[in-house]
């Protein structure tokens, strides 16, 4: 429509009054036009009456009939028409436009994200209470005065404002909004505003994850927010991560809590990224303190994505990419590992001749290969104002970089959500989920003959396949009747001359992968919240999250050394199933009255986990074939069979107490009490308070304009509170009984006995362990918050952590589990974001985070000493857990340089005094830590520990006219790796290419690094295996496009992006073995590298399009 | 949810106090000592039968280098220190046996002739583990009841008298209560007998240098006519001669288990003897001769050469050959050996726990020796009842049982007609001889006061290594005191 300057002389309307009263007359004429008429006090009789008759005459004209007969004056202000009593002769009508003039605006209102249109966005003219809200086409129509300014907002969305001009059309695209839609923070048990939260919360949106190439949800918390580490456990499709808030706070088992919509959660692997709407995680102890039980390493919070009413809506994305190993780590090769092996003079080598005029296999680059990923994902979702619903699938497949669908990783989800309000008073609703995958895993993680191991350790001299004739050791092995392994063209596999043990050829290895894992799994939950009165909410909510996994695996014949062999062809099975129910009923209760407003919250909560699983293992199948592979086609004598079955719950009750004050003085205060069926009667039940308060300084009357103008929000806070953790647990670890597991003794006929004896020691005692935690943060908006400044200072404590207890050995028996010492981890979180201004074509946001932490075991019980943790090779205890280190620092001999001569080894055993110690030039000078004048095991101490000292995530946004792009760069710094992949006892397995180039070649030739050696543990297990691990990787780095929506339109599409991103592809560190996340399943052996699977780095395109 | 809400049965487990009640409860009870005693790698190397080895003359260490099992190593060398995984996993599991023998003891009261005997056979097994522990240690904590955990910081190390006032009551109250071997069924000759518990009660008595008292118990069991020699020592060491005419003590192993690579639990107790493996020849470098059937294993307990050569000085031909065997012999026979650099090599192999094919089972022959470990024969109570009679004056009857040993067909040595010092000098070489790799050569040493003189420049330091130190756990957790020189 046309803009029109609105006068009074532009008006034009018919209207006839006969001996009516006035005020009648002036609210017809309000009707027939867009003014209202207000009345000063003066006017004494509004009764009087008037008669006249006006055809299409402008409304001046017809009010100047009126003032004549009145003797009323009207004086015209904008939309208002002022009526006064004169008393005049003349007629009396002022237009004051005052150019001023009146004109209808219209637009579309759209997301910037997905260019769909937003119905229900509020549109007022500030500083007034005109306004309009957009149609489901997200269209509206507004009549405005020049000058005016419109304000556009939508929850989820920022604030627009423009200035109305000469301009009749006005179309916006409403920015999501990151911050804004932290306005309302999912915490336990409800949400609250942000700008309320008193205790460290960190939120991730979905936005953040529709792109991400990552199987699981956890690894995309990678680098997101401050204070939360994630280390993979290996770089293998679908394996698990480790993930870390404010540091490793139990010897055991550290993973936070996960609540999936509203429910514990088992496990993480079979949400797809794509189904989350958004991630909270609770840091604190206050925030997490309403989880009680289990909250003690912090609470996940992860909401699914529902529909939203009327905005119907078809979603597909997809996604295909290729992955690949990324820096090799180079090994000797065949010359290189003759020499080494010569000059270290290991018995069994090649000699020159051998290796002549070949540089022999590179088994990185026969193991490792690209590997394809994808994903589809389809999305439905909408519903009117009553119910909303979202049903979704997706499909992931990943292949893996070694061995392709031998390490492979499949899954299905399907997701069914939806919310119906029935009554004004009832709203009901389900979350409902099942997912399907099939995982299989290759060997790793192992210093004793993983595949990895071995593509590290196998010797270069050795080919693949022999496709020329045999040589002689091989013959004598066919000779000898042994199974030896052919590749798919026919041919055997090489079988090495120098390595063997627990070795093979990681080739051929990799075809006797069999192995897979199947998981069903059903998650849901289904709630009614009641709402009374106004205010006051009743929930109940019933899930349950039931898991069926199977896991198969069977071993063909083979042979590689007489200790790598497999004579009888076997298999294996194990169906685990895991149910479990949780039940929650609470109230909240919203008060406000004056300034003061209140939330009070209490509920209980009960939780039934049941287990069972049952397993089995045969051999001697009768055809080498997957279809034999079975228990049922074998003779039984060497069937095997195992089960268990048990069943643990959690009772809970809990309650919180919000409090604010005109959003000035906020206050936060929460208790539970859990009982657990893991400890004994009397020690069940626990209580874990918190209190926080904070202080929005920036809301305070004499918060000065001047400095508000600059830094426009400014909020104290703190808090304390305390978390239960029983993980270590599980069920009757307390209670000592007589047991006949694994107790046979032959007798002297040959024929088993059985024997009964105390499983351990019992400790009734054992009692909840208690994580304590103060945090004070100050959260600071600045120019308009478009730069925000998070800092926290934390100080978490772990207390009675529940541990291995060590009783005297001459107690007798183990004391499994004991309340044993405190392990503080204490650091610094900072989070920074800038954007700049949104309504800018182009605009670009900048986020950054840093965490330092320390970690600390602080006290440990005087019974207990220290704790060994995980071997490496043969022999070394390489970790340990000690009061005043680190948890599971690295411990091994320390070394002080390379002896260069006989005369420096004399003159360092006559210093020392040090006897039976005999080393050689070249090899390391090895500290008497104890002094005891012996190099022996005692002397092992503290070389280094796997925690970083800090860690960071740096991401950048940068739009500009449909495009956009962004990196994202994560990384640690001050950790280190052990490199724990050789083996004192096997000389002859191969070293990295370091190891040849380094070395020390005599005297004066290099202090640092050891003359060429295979098997000495003052080498292997000391200090020179530990590296830093310091990395930064280059998380994504993304370029997309969104299509303009005059082309989608004409697609029928609301919206389409297509997009290429570059996963993992740079990573900057100077370990140099392969991969500086090399994780590990065990917590006793993080930052040990035993030969991990990496982390494959990836490039993938997608296109995600909205119908 | 109330409080039964949280009651939730714990699976697997009994009520102690409702064991201990029947006859078939205390069979279990005591099994389970056997079991633990015989737990010689249990979730690691930690085998008390090879500590006793290393520490002798008889043998190096061996493996691929000493890089490999370096608590082993150190072992051999004289080197260990109070974290030396091996002596700590030793004590522990003299103690874990100590344990369950204090229950059965404690709990059971001898209703019946059965329980009678099963608590007999748990006193004479405690006596085996304090006796460990006395002869290794010293002054060691003297445990019999369920340590009160409020006591882990306050027992300290009783006096070895009061130590060995235990052992002594312990065997001398089996004694009473304890069948003849022969009263026992085939399939349970593996039990402790009275002859066990007297031989024992005897080399206690020998330690303490109670001659009379130990040519006594002895004397028992030779008259008993419950044990004799068997043909040869590769009669006593192969599958017939387990449990057979000359066992008074073993630990029983089985083949039957079938293990592979896949299945053999590296993170339990195998019923397998896999120290047998552990022991063989090193198969990187062995070529076994076509005709015998020592095959291949990880080359530890490398004999040396000086043993070698004290066969030589005896002339005991046929005995050596049953064993220890020469490299030169290997490659007569036709087999080879191809690096005589390897670690702690000294050109020979160890015969008498063998790494013969014969000893396994299928389907995997490393894993699966079931070769028992002999803890105590008739050859050594003749021997102790020599050197006892020799020690109380009884020089005759000590010749006597002397030549009994060498006078066996596959021995065929002459008599030793000497006395006085000769004869104590033939007592030592026999006990040397016959029982190489037994794990009694280093405690003969040590209480011959020789342990210098053959062990001195092994590392051997007098006045620190005649005994292992005590576990490092136990002087910073428990507070014990730790042995001179650690």
């Amino acid at each position: 429509s046309n803009g029109q300057k609105l006068s009074i002389d532009d008006i034009y309307l018919s209207i006839d009054a006969k001996n009516e009263k006035i005020t009648q007359v002036l609210t017809k004429i309000e009707r027939k036009t867009p003014f209202e008429f207000s009345y000063f006090g003066t006017i004494t009789n509004k009764s009087q009456r008037v008669t006249f008759s006006a055809n299409n005459l402008s409304l001046r004209e017809v009010l100047e009939q009126i003032s004549l007969q009145t003797g009323f004056g009207f004086k015209r202000v904008n939309d208002n028409i002022f009526v006064d009593r004169l008393d005049q002769k003349e007629p009396s009508v002022d237009d004051e436009w005052a150019g001023q003039e009146k004109v209808t605006v219209s637009g579309i209102v759209t997301s910037a994200e997905d260019q769909v249109p937003l119905p229900g966005v509020s549109i007022i003219v500030k500083g007034t209470s005109l306004g309009t809200i957009t149609d489901v086409n997200g269209k509206y129509m507004l009549t405005v005065e020049e000058g005016d300014v419109l304000k556009f907002s939508y929850v989820g969305f920022q604030d627009q404002e423009v200035t109305v001009a000469d301009q009749t059309v006005i179309n916006i695209t409403l920015e999501t909004d990151f911050e804004q839609l932290e306005e309302i923070v999912v915490v336990g048990y409800g949400e609250q505003k942000k700008s309320l939260v008193t205790g460290a919360i960190s939120s991730i949106k979905a936005s953040e994850l529709s792109s991400v190439s990552n199987t699981r949800v956890e690894q995309a918390l990678q680098g997101r927010t401050a204070g939360v580490s994630v280390l993979p456990n290996s770089g293998s499709p679908g394996s698990g991560m480790k993930v870390r808030i404010r540091g490793t706070g139990s010897n055991q088992g550290s993973d936070p809590l996960y609540i999936i919509d509203g429910v514990r959660a088992g496990s993480m692997e079979y949400l797809s990224p794509t189904e989350i709407e958004s991630i909270e995680v609770l840091k604190d102890a206050a925030s997490a303190a309403i989880y009680g039980a289990e909250g003690a390493n912090g609470v996940v919070i992860i909401t699914t994505k529902t529909g939203k009413a009327n905005d119907p809506k078809i979603n597909y994305s997809f996604q295909y990419g290729q992955q690949s190993i990324g820096d090799n780590i180079e090994m000797m090769n065949a010359q290189q590992y003759q020499q080494y092996l010569e000059e270290a003079n290991v018995p069994i080598r090649p000699t020159i001749d051998d290796v002549q005029g070949i540089s022999g296999t590179n088994w990185f680059d026969e193991v490792f290969e690209n590997a394809p990923q994808q994903r589809h994902s389809l999305t439905f979702s909408g519903g009117n104002d009553n119910s909303t619903y979202l049903v979704s699938g997706s499909y992931f497949a990943q292949e893996g970089i070694a061995g392709g669908d031998k390490s492979k990783f499949e899954r299905f989800t399907v997701r069914v959500n939806s919310d119906h309000k029935i009554k004004p008073w009832l709203k009901i609703g389900e979350r409902f989920s099942y997912s399907h995958f099939d995982r299989s895993g290759i060997a790793e993680d192992d210093e004793f003959g993983s595949v990895i191991n071995n593509t590290l350790a196998f010797d270069p001299v050795t080919p693949v396949a022999y496709t020329d004739g045999l040589p002689a050791h091989v013959e004598a092995a066919l000779a000898a009747g042994h199974p030896l392994v052919k590749n798919s063209a026919g041919y055997y596999y090489g079988i090495s001359k120098y390595l063997t043990g627990e070795y093979g050829n990681p080739l051929a290895r990799l075809d006797l992968e069999k192995g897979n894992t199947v998981q069903n799994k059903i998650v849901g939950n289904f709630y009614a919240e009641l709402e009374p009165v106004k205010g006051l909410k009743v929930t109940s909510r019933f899930g349950i999250d039931a898991s069926f996994l199977r896991e198969h695996d069977w071993t063909p014949t083979y042979w590689f050394s007489s200790e790598r062999l497999n004579t009888v062809a076997n298999g294996s099975d194990k169906q685990e199933n895991a149910f479990s129910w949780q039940w929650e009923n609470f109230v909240t209760y919203q008060k406000s009255f004056q300034d003061h407003s209140f939330t009070f919250l209490a509920g209980m909560s009960a939780v039934k986990w049941l287990y069972n699983d049952i397993n089995g293992s045969y051999s001697g199948l009768f055809k080498e074939d997957e279809k034999f592979s079975y228990g049922n086609y074998v003779p039984d004598d060497q069937d095997r069979i195992g089960s268990y079955s048990d069943t643990k719950t959690l009772s809970s009750y809990f309650g919180r107490v919000s409090y604010d004050y005109k959003g000035k003085y906020l206050f936060n205060a929460t208790v539970r009490r859990d009982g657990s069926s893991l400890l004994s009667p009397g020690n069940q039940w626990g209580t874990f308070p918190s209190v926080s308060a904070g202080w929005v300084l920036s809301n305070e009357s004499f918060y000065p304009v001047s400095v508000s103008n600059v830094m426009s929000h400014v909020k104290l806070r703190a808090s304390w509170g305390q978390n239960g953790n029983l993980a270590n647990l599980s069920i009757g670890q307390w209670l000592a009984g007589i047991s006949t597991e694994g107790i046979r003794y032959p007798n002297s006929a040959g024929n088993y006995l059985v024997g009964a004896s105390l499983t351990s020691l019992s400790n009734p005692d054992l009692r909840w362990e208690t994580s304590e935690q103060i945090d004070v943060g100050v959260e600071l908006g600045f120019f308009n918050d478009q730069l925000n400044v998070v800092v926290d200072y934390f100080e978490k404590t772990t207390k009675d952590l529940i541990t291995t207890g060590t009783a005297p050995l001459f107690a007798g028996k183990e004391l499994p589990f004991i309340n044993g010492g405190d392990v503080q981890n204490k650091g610094w979180e900072f989070e920074v974001s800038y954007r700049n201004s949104a309504t800018k074509s182009f605009s670009y946001e900048i986020a950054a985070n840093y965490t330092a932490i320390k970690n600390e075991v602080t006290y440990l019980d005087p019974n207990v000493n220290r704790i060994t943790g995980s071997g490496v090779g043969t022999g070394w205890t390489a970790t340990m857990f000690e009061e005043g280190y680190p948890i599971w620092y690295f411990s091994g001999y320390k070394t002080d340089g390379i002896f260069q001569n006989q005369e420096e080894i004399d003159a360092y055993l006559t210093s020392t005094g040090i006897t039976g110690y005999s080393p050689s030039p070249g090899d390391p000078v090895v500290v008497d830590v104890n002094k005891d004048q012996q190099i022996s095991i005692a002397d092992q101490t503290y070389i280094g520990s796997p925690h970083p000292d800090s860690y960071y995530g740096i991401r950048a946004n940068v739009n500009f006219k449909g495009f956009d792009f962004l990196v994202f760069l994560q990384g640690q710094i001050g950790n280190d790796i052990l490199m724990g992949f050789n083996r004192t006892d096997r000389p002859t397995a191969n070293k990295p290419l370091f190891f040849y180039e380094d070395r020390w070649t005599g005297e004066g030739s290099t202090n640092s690094w050891f003359a060429p050696d295979g098997e000495n543990p003052y080498i292997y297990n000391s200090d020179l295996m530990v590296f830093k691990g310091s990395y930064a990787r280059v998380r994504q780095l993304q370029l997309g496009y969104t299509l303009p929506s005059e082309f989608t339109e004409r697609l029928k599409l609301k919206n389409a992006r297509v997009y290429v991103t570059l996963d993992n592809y740079f990573t900057f560190t100077d370990y140099p073995g392969l991969d500086p996340e090399s994780g590990s399943g065990d917590n006793n052996s993080l930052g040990i590298d035993r030969g991990v699977y990496p982390v494959p780095r990836t490039i993938l395109g997608g296109i995600s399009v909205t119908f | 949810c109330g409080d039964s809400f949280l009651e939730q049965p714990i699976p697997g487990k009994y009520p102690e106090e409702d064991f201990y009640k029947t006859d078939e409860d205390v069979l279990l009870a005591v099994t389970n000592i056997y079991d633990l005693m015989s737990a010689q790698y249990y979730k690691d190397w930690n085998s008390m039968v090879i500590v006793k080895m290393l520490l002798s003359d008889n043998c190096n260490a061996g493996g691929s280098g000493f890089g490999d099992q370096p608590g082993y190593q150190a072992l051999d060398d004289f080197n260990t220190d109070a974290a030396n995984d091996k002596v700590r996993a030793a004590w522990k599991q003299c103690y874990e046996a100590i344990y369950d023998a204090n229950k059965v003891v404690n709990n059971v009261q001898g209703e019946t002739a059965l329980r009678k005997r099963l608590i007999a056979e748990a006193k004479v097994l405690r006596a085996f583990n304090y006796f460990d522990l006395v002869v290794f240690w010293g002054e060691v904590p003297l445990i019999t009841q369920e340590v009160d955990p409020a006591d882990y910081t306050k027992t300290t190390r009783a006096p070895k008298a009061d130590s060995y006032a235990l052992i002594e009551k312990d065997l001398q109250e089996a004694i009473s209560d304890l069948p003849l071997k022969s009263a026992y069924g085939e399939d349970e000759k593996f039990r402790v007998a009275k002859g066990t518990a007297q031989a024992l009660l005897g080399k206690v008595y020998l330690y303490q240098e109670k001659w009379a008292n130990a040519a006594e118990q002895f004397e028992e069991v030779i008259n008993s006519g419950e044990y004799s020699l068997e043909s040869s020592v590769a009669e006593v060491f192969s599958k017939a001669g387990e449990f057979g005419a000359e066992s008074l003590f073993e630990l029983s192993f089985t083949s039957a288990e079938a293990y592979d690579w896949g299945n053999f639990p590296w993170d339990t107790k195998p019923e397998s003897n896999i120290h047998i493996q552990l022991i063989g020849p090193r198969s990187d470098f062995y070529v076994k001769a076509p005709a015998d059937s020592l095959i291949g294993g990880w080359g530890f307990i490398t004999p040396k050469e000086s043993l070698y050569n004290a066969y030589v000085a005896a002339g005991d031909e046929s005995r050596r050959k049953s064993i220890v065997m020469s490299e030169t012999e290997l490659k007569d026979a036709g087999g080879n050996w191809t690096n005589t650099e390897a670690h702690d090599y000294e050109g020979f192999f160890q015969r008498k726990y063998g790494t013969f094919a014969g000893l396994s089972g299928d389907p995997v022959t490393e894993l699966n020796y079931g070769t028992n470990f002999r803890i105590l024969r008739y050859a050594d109570v003749l021997l102790m009842a020599a050197e006892a009679n020799y020690e109380a004056g009884n020089e005759g009857i000590a010749q006597g049982y002397l030549n009994q040993v060498r006078s066996r067909p596959g021995t065929g040595l002459p008599d030793v007609m000497a006395s006085g010092n000769d004869l104590f000098e033939a007592i030592v070489t026999e006990r040397q001889l016959e029982l190489a790799f037994e794990g009694v050569r280093f405690l003969d040493l040590v209480r011959w006061g020789r342990a210098v003189q053959e062990l001195g420049s092994l590392g051997f330091v007098a006045g620190k290594h005649e005994l292992l130190p005590i576990p490092a756990d136990e002087v910073n957790v428990a507070g014990l005191s730790q042995n001179a020189g650690y």
